[in-house]
C-alpha cells in the first residue's frame, strides 16, 4: 500500500520526462531557494540556510513539479497521453516525447473552424482570431465550447472557482470581440454570437 | 542551531553563508559546491519522483506528498504518518494522473 502511494507520483512524472528532467527541476528549485534566501534573525538567533530550505523547498518543488513535470493545472498544458495509450511501442521500448492524437471535431464544419485539437491549442496553424489568444485561453475555449464542459468541471481541472472560470471566459470573449472588430470582421460577430456588452 | 532539523551536511554555517553569497553572485563553482553539499537532500526527491524510492518515515517527503492531497483529514494523517487503509487509498487516488488531469 505504501508503495502504491508513491507509485502515483512516479507514474505521473516518469511518463512525461526523463531522470535528467526531474533532477533539473529539483536542482532549479534548490537554486530558487538560494536566490530567495536572506539571512534573518529570529528569537533563537539567525535562521540558518538549512532551516529555510527545509521549510520552503518542498512548497516550491511542488509548484515546479506541477509546472514542469506534471502540469496539474491543465490550463497551461494538455494531457500528453490518453488513458488508453500504451506507454510502450510495438518493440516494447519506452515511448518518448509528445504523442497526441489528432482528434477531429464537428466544429471544423463551422465558421472559424480549424482542427480544434491540441495543436490548435498550442497555436500551430491556428487561424485568426484565435491565433491572437494565449495557449491557456485556447485551452479554455476548447474545454468550454468543443468539449462542452461546464464551468464547474473546468474549475476542477484548474483548481479555481467556477466563477473565476466564467470570468476568464468572459474576458476571452471580450478579447475576441475586440480582435474581430479591429480586423474589420464585424460581420462574423453576428455569426459567432459574440456581442458587445 | 540545535532547535532546527537535522542537517544533511557537515559544513559550518559561516562557510555555508559564504557559498550562498558567492552562488547568488553567479559563481558556478559555489553553485556546484552547494549542489554537492546538498546532494543527499536533493537526491531523495529525485529518487522519489523518478524511481519511487523513498523513506516513508522521512518527514520532508511526507510533507511534500501531502501537498498533493486536498482532503484535510488525509493530509493531516499523512503528515503524522498515521494513515489508515482508506487514507492510503485516497492518497493513491489523488496521486493518479487521471485524478489530477481529468
Amino acid at each position: 500500500m505504501l508503495m502504491s502511494v508513491c507509485d502515483g507520483i512516479n507514474y505521473m512524472t516518469k511518463r512525461y520526462c526523463s531522470e535528467e528532467d526531474v533532477r533539473q527541476t529539483v536542482n532549479m528549485t534548490f537554486f530558487q531557494c538560494i536566490h530567495r534566501y536572506e539571512r534573518k534573525d529570529s528569537e533563537k538567533g539567525p535562521i540558518p540556510f538549512s532551516a529555510f530550505l527545509y521549510s520552503y523547498f518542498f512548497y516550491l518543488l511542488k509548484k515546479n513539479v506541477d509546472t514542469f513535470l506534471i502540469d496539474q493545472l491543465g490550463r497551461k498544458s494538455f494531457p500528453l497521453y490518453n488513458d488508453n495509450d500504451s506507454m510502450e511501442d510495438e518493440n516494447g521500448t519506452q515511448m518518448q516525447g509528445v504523442n497526441v492524437d489528432q482528434i477531429e471535431y464537428a466544429i471544423q464544419d463551422l465558421i472559424f473552424a480549424d482542427n480544434v485539437d491540441e495543436f490548435w491549442i498550442l497555436g500551430e496553424n491556428t487561424q485568426p482570431p484565435f491565433c491572437y489568444l494565449s495557449v491557456q485561453e485556447r485551452q479554455l475555449i476548447k474545454w468550454k465550447y468543443i468539449d462542452n464542459k461546464k464551468s464547474s468541471e473546468i474549475a476542477l481541472k484548474i483548481t479555481e472557482h467556477p466563477n473565476t472560470v466564467r470570468e476568464h471566459l468572459a474576458k476571452i470573449k471580450d478579447k475576441l470581440y475586440n480582435i474581430l472588430k479591429s480586423d474589420g470582421m464585424e460581420e462574423y460577430l453576428i455569426i459567432s454570437g459574440i456581442k458587445e456588452d | 542551531m540545535a532547535s532546527y532539523k537535522e542537517q544533511y551536511y557537515n559544513l559550518e554555517e559561516n562557510e555555508m553563508q559564504d557559498l550562498i553569497a558567492k552562488a547568488k553572485k553567479g559563481s558556478t563553482k559555489a553553485q556546484e559546491e552547494l549542489l554537492k553539499v546538498f546532494n543527499n537532500f536533493l537526491t531523495k526527491y529525485v529518487s522519489m519522483l523518478y524511481y519511487s524510492k523513498y523513506n516513508f518515515n522521512d518527514y520532508d517527503i511526507r510533507r511534500f506528498m501531502s501537498l498533493f492531497i486536498k482532503d484535510n483529514f488525509v493530509r493531516f494523517n499523512l503528515m503524522k504518518n498515521k494513515l489508515n487503509t482508506a487514507g492510503y487509498k485516497h492518497v493513491n487516488e489523488c496521486m493518479r494522473r487521471n485524478k489530477l488531469h481529468d
